[in-house]
C-alpha cells in the first residue's frame, strides 16, 4: 500500500511539473505569435502611407515608415522597456501598491545591461514581453508616420519617432496600462486595449508636430481653401487598412495575461494588464462588432472607401478601452459612433490649417479619446483592478476623463516641442524645391514604378496641385 | 566573449548563456549598439543635406 501511495505521489509530482512546463511553453508561444501578428500593423502602415502618398514620394514615404520601426527596436531595447517599470507610480521611481513597479523592480526585470535582457534558460517571459511592447511602440511611431508624409525630413522624424515611441507614450503606459500605474490605482483609468496610451498618445504626438510642420505646398489656396491631394493608390491604401486591422488581433491578444505562470494575475483564468478577468472569447465578439460598427458608421457619414476602412481602426479604437467589458450590441454603437464622428473632426482640423494626410490625429488621437470615455460612460462601476470591494477604485467618467487629459498631454506636449525646436534649428522641413521635385528623385536610389510614365524617380509631368501656394 | 559556458558541456546550464554572460561585456557592447544608432542619424543627416543642396542647385527653387 505505502509504495503504491509513493508512486502515486510521484507520478503526481512528475505529471505536476510535466503540466507546468506545458504552461509555460503555451505562455512563452502565445506572446511569440502575437509578434508576427503586430507585425502586420506595419505591413498595412507601409501599404497604406504608400499608397496615400504622391508617386513622387513613394518610395520617400516607405523608407521613413521602415526607418521608425527599425529605430524602435534598439531604443526600446535600451530605455523604454526600463521607463514602463520603473515609473508606474510617478516621475519618483517609488514602488507601487502590488510593488512590481520602481527603480529597484525595474533595475532587475529591465536592465538593458543586465542578464535579464538576453538569452536565459530561467527565464521564459522577458523576450517574448519586450517583444510584444517593442511592437506597440513602433506601432506609435506608425501612426504619427502617415500624418507627416511628403514633407518632413527623414532625420527629424526619426528623432520624433524615438521621443514618442520609447518615452512619450511609455511613460503614458506606466501610469495608465500597468497596476501599479498611479491613474489606475488613483482614478479606477481603465483602458484594456490601449485606446488612451497608444492611440490618443500617438495621434495628439502627430498634431503637436502637425502644427509646426505645417501643409504640404497644395494643400492650401491663397484663400485658405484646403485642396484634397489625392495618394497614388487607393487600393494600397485599402489593403493597408485591411492589413492593420488583422494585426490588431495580435495587439490585442498581446494586451492578455496569461495564466499559471509566476508572474500572472491567476491561476485559472486570462486577465487584464490590471488583473481583472476575461476571455478571449468576449474579445473576440467585441472586436468584431467595434469593426463592423465602424465600417458602417463611416459609409453612412461618407460612402468614401478610405473613411470606411479608417472606420474599422475608428469602430475597435472606439471600443478598446473596454474590449474585456461590453456587451456586444454596445459595442458594434459605440464603434459606429466613433466612426460616424470621425469624418467631421478631418473636416474640423482641416479648416484650421492642420494638413493630416491620412486622418491620423482624427482616426488615433480624437476617436482615441472617445474610447477612453466611452469606457467611463458605459463601463462605469466595475472595479479597475484586483483587490477586496470598497478598496479598490472603480472605473467611472472622472477617472476616464482625467487619463483622457493625461493621455492628450503625454502626446501633444513632448510632440509640439521637440518639433518647434528642430524647426528653430531647420531641421524640420524639407526644402521647398525638394518638396516640389518630389523625395523620391531627390534621395531614393531606386525608382518605384520604373515602367511607369510618371512614376517614383521621375519629376511629375503633370501635377494638378496648385505648386505656386505658400507652405504655412 | 565567446562562450559563458563554465565547460563545454550543456549539462549544467540553467540560466543567462549568451556569448559573455556573466561577464563586463554587456555594457560595452550595449553602448556600442547605441553608438552604432548615433553614428546612423548622423550620417542620414549628412546624406539628406547633401540631397537637399543638389536638387536647389539644380532646380534654384
Amino acid at each position: 500500500m505505502e509504495a503504491e501511495i509513493a508512486r502515486l505521489t510521484e507520478e503526481l509530482a512528475a505529471l505536476t511539473a510535466s503540466s507546468g512546463v506545458t504552461n509555460t511553453m503555451f505562455a512563452e508561444t502565445f506572446y511569440y505569435v502575437t509578434i508576427p501578428l503586430m507585425v502586420l500593423i506595419h505591413v498595412g502602415f507601409l501599404s497604406y502611407e504608400m499608397g496615400a502618398s504622391r508617386q513622387k514620394n513613394v518610395l520617400a514615404s516607405g523608407i521613413k515608415n521602415i526607418l521608425a520601426f527599425a529605430f524602435l527596436v534598439p531604443t526600446f531595447y535600451f530605455v523604454g522597456w526600463f521607463i514602463y517599470w520603473a515609473f508606474p507610480n510617478g516621475i519618483d521611481m517609488s514602488v507601487g501598491a502590488f510593488e512590481i513597479s520602481g527603480w529597484d523592480y525595474a533595475v532587475g526585470a529591465a536592465n538593458p545591461a543586465g542578464e535579464v535582457m538576453g538569452p536565459n534558460l530561467a527565464d521564459n517571459a522577458t523576450g517574448v514581453f519586450w517583444g510584444a511592447f517593442t511592437l506597440f511602440a513602433a506601432t506609435t511611431a506608425s501612426i504619427m508616420s502617415g500624418a507627416v508624409i511628403e514633407r518632413i525630413r527623414l532625420f527629424a522624424f526619426i528623432v520624433l519617432a524615438i521621443a514618442l515611441g520609447a518615452f512619450a507614450w511609455v511613460f503614458a503606459a506606466a501610469w495608465g496600462w500597468h497596476a501599479d500605474g498611479w491613474l489606475v490605482q488613483k482614478f479606477g483609468y481603465h483602458d484594456f486595449g490601449a485606446a488612451g496610451v497608444v492611440h490618443t498618445v500617438a495621434g495628439f504626438f502627430a498634431l503637436g508636430v502637425l502644427i509646426n510642420l505645417g501643409p504640404r505646398i497644395g494643400k492650401y489656396n491663397s484663400d485658405g481653401r484646403a485642396n484634397h491631394i489625392a495618394g497614388h493608390s487607393m487600393p494600397m491604401t485599402l489593403v493597408g487598412l485591411m492589413t492593420i486591422i488583422a494585426g490588431f488581433w495580435g495587439f490585442l491578444m498581446a494586451c492578455v495575461i496569461v495564466p499559471g505562470e509566476a508572474w500572472s494575475w491567476s491561476a485559472i483564468e486570462f486577465t487584464s494588464i490590471y488583473g481583472t478577468p476575461l476571455t478571449l472569447s468576449a474579445l473576440t465578439f467585441n472586436i468584431l462588432m467595434g469593426f463592423g460598427g465602424g465600417i458602417i458608421g463611416a459609409w453612412v457619414t461618407t460612402r468614401d472607401p478610405f473613411w470606411m476602412m479608417s472606420g474599422a481602426l475608428a469602430g475597435i479604437i472606439s471600443c478598446a478601452a473596454g474590449l474585456d467589458l461590453y456587451w456586444p450590441p454596445l459595442a458594434f454603437a459605440i464603434g459606429f459612433a466613433g466612426a460616424a464622428f470621425m469624418p467631421v473632426a478631418a473636416k474640423f482640423l482641416e479648416k484650421r490649417g492642420i494638413d493630416d494626410a491620412v486622418g491620423a490625429v482624427t482616426v488615433h488621437g480624437v476617436v482615441g479619446v472617445w474610447g477612453v470615455l466611452a469606457a467611463g460612460l458605459f463601463a462605469a462601476g466595475y472595479p479597475a483592478y484586483q483587490g477586496d470591494a470598497g478598496t479598490v477604485a472603480t472605473i467611472g467618467i472622472v477617472g476616464q476623463s482625467i487619463g483622457a487629459l493625461t493621455m492628450i498631454a503625454c502626446g501633444f506636449v513632448p510632440g509640439y516641442l521637440l518639433s518647434l525646436l528642430l524647426k528653430s534649428f531647420d531641421l524640420l522641413r524639407v526644402p521647398r524645391s525638394a518638396e516640389i521635385a518630389g523625395l523620391d528623385i531627390v534621395k531614393v536610389p531606386a525608382v518605384a514604378y520604373p515602367e511607369s510614365l510618371n512614376g517614383s524617380g521621375t519629376v511629375a509631368a503633370f501635377d494638378p496641385i496648385d505648386t505656386a501656394s505658400p507652405a504655412r | 566573449m565567446g562562450s559563458s559556458l563554465p565547460e563545454a558541456s550543456w549539462n549544467t546550464i540553467e540560466g543567462a548563456y549568451y556569448t559573455g554572460a556573466g561577464g563586463t561585456w554587456e555594457p560595452i557592447w550595449l553602448f556600442v549598439s547605441i553608438g552604432l544608432c548615433v553614428v546612423a542619424l548622423v550620417l542620414g543627416i549628412a546624406h539628406e543635406r547633401h540631397a537637399y543642396k543638389r536638387i536647389e542647385a539644380e532646380r534654384g527653387v
